[in-house]
């Protein structure tokens, strides 16, 4: 095999070369370049900061992430209660049911195991049926009173013997005015009282 | 006189207009670079100039590194290749030893420049003295970067040991270069510790076919040594 020309054997020498030179300057440019471009966007994760990030794993994390949530405040409050589910729910419209139970025994007393009705509107303590009347009630229509007696001019029968007949007239007088007594009767005129005719007036 | 020059004059061979075509696409590519991806770049590079603690000086000192690993493995590749012939099926002696040559000192100029552009980074603060002495880097992995600043002062007389070579003889040339293995396993050493792109796919690519290079090429070198052929380097014709 012939031996190479030595010129042209020396320019594929400088050609090679050039390209080496070439190659590393563009290197050098490049990797800079791609340095500034991905590092940038990684928050320059390494350079010199990695000898700070290169920190030993935290064994708590592990244990953290084994823990069960726990649940915030906000959480608990929006969870159901227990007791609500066995009850029927608070009735905004009957309060008093809660905030009066000592001004309705009458209502416990009538039916002890029956909740309040859902609709049942707001009200005091039931009354009874029958209330108690105050005692300065007006009392019913008083009872007629018994008529006056009605005064007749009747014949004077022929007078009896004065002496003996004062006592049973006075019995009989005294027998109608405890009949028509009565506490709610009004003030009645005093009954006349029976003229009293002696045979000695005529 | 003149016929003989012209009979040396090579004729205008294969290897010349592909070595042509190469160069033009080169060029294509790097015109094309600057005029559609530089404007892209350019605003992610110009803002790792500005600020407190410019950036620019940490990117372009890892960069730097970088294209300084691959020549100094291209240049251990081709000085091995050269002592077991494998340079001779490509690119052939000659060229080989001048591109090996080539590689160093462009290997070491970038390893400079690698070290003394971390004057400007303000985060890392390193100071002359620092970066001069082995394991002074008291901010930022002191062995490894100790074994980085040994791997150049190593380097460094293993390069300029080719123009004394006439001075020291063959022997002692040779045992000088055997140094080189250590320069490319203390840089890489180095590369892998200190460097904060160790991890990412493409570097640890790039150092697997770097070492995987350099172990087949050794061994393949001892290998041809036990079967008795001439393992002799190849002189320079240049």
């Amino acid at each position: 095999m012939p031996a190479k020309p030595v010129k042209n054997r020396r320019s594929v020498a400088t050609g090679a070369k050039l390209l080496i030179a070439a190659a590393a300057l563009g290197g050098t440019l490049g990797a800079w370049a791609t340095l500034s471009i991905v590092q940038d966007q990684t928050a320059d994760a390494d350079a010199p900061t990695a000898i700070v990030v290169d920190a030993p794993p935290d064994p708590w994390a592990d244990f953290a992430a084994a823990l069960p949530p726990v649940p915030t405040v906000a959480a608990f409050q929006r969870r159901p209660l227990v007791f609500i589910e066995s009850t029927p729910p608070p009735i905004p419209d009957a309060p008093q049911l809660d905030t009066k139970p000592v001004e309705a025994p009458q209502v416990a007393a009538a039916a002890p195991a029956k909740p309040a009705a859902p609709a049942a509107p707001a009200r005091p303590a039931q009354q009874p049926a029958a209330p108690v009347r105050p005692v300065q009630q007006q009392p019913a229509a008083p009872p007629p009173p018994p008529p006056a007696p009605t005064l007749r001019v009747v014949e004077a029968p022929p007078p009896p013997p004065v002496v003996a007949d004062v006592p049973a007239a006075q019995a009989a007088v005294s027998s109608a005015s405890k009949k028509s007594a009565s506490p709610s009767a009004p003030a009645q005129p005093p009954a006349p009282k029976p003229v009293t005719k002696t045979r000695s007036s005529k | 006189m003149d016929a003989t020059v012209r009979e040396q004059e090579p004729a205008l061979t294969g290897k010349t207009v592909a070595w042509g075509v190469i160069g033009l696409v080169v060029m294509i590519l790097g015109v094309a670079g600057a005029v559609f991806v530089l404007p892209l770049w350019a605003p992610s590079l110009a803002g790792t100039l500005v600020g407190d603690s410019p950036k620019a000086y940490w990117y372009m000192s890892r960069g730097a590194a970088l294209v300084a690993y691959t020549l100094l493995w291209l240049s251990v590749a081709l000085g091995v290749s050269m002592t077991s012939k494998v340079s001779r099926v490509w690119p052939g002696g000659p060229t080989a030893f001048e591109l090996h040559q080539f590689a160093s000192l462009w290997a070491i100029a970038y390893a400079l420049f690698h070290v003394v552009i971390l004057l400007g980074d303000r985060y890392m603060a390193y100071t002359p003295l620092q970066l001069a002495l082995p394991f002074g880097s008291v901010n930022y992995e002191p062995l490894a970067v100790g074994l980085g600043q040994i791997a150049l002062y190593i380097m460094l007389p293993v390069t300029f040991s080719f123009y004394v070579r006439q001075h020291i003889g063959q022997r002692v040339w040779r045992l000088v270069h055997y140094a080189s293995f250590a320069v490319y396993l203390l840089a890489t050493v180095h590369g892998l510790q200190a460097g904060t792109d160790s991890r990412a796919v493409p570097i640890v690519a790039m150092y697997i076919v770097s070492g995987a290079t350099i172990i087949f090429l050794t061994m393949y070198r001892i290998l041809m040594r036990f079967a008795g052929r001439d393992t002799q380097p190849v002189k320079s014709d240049g």
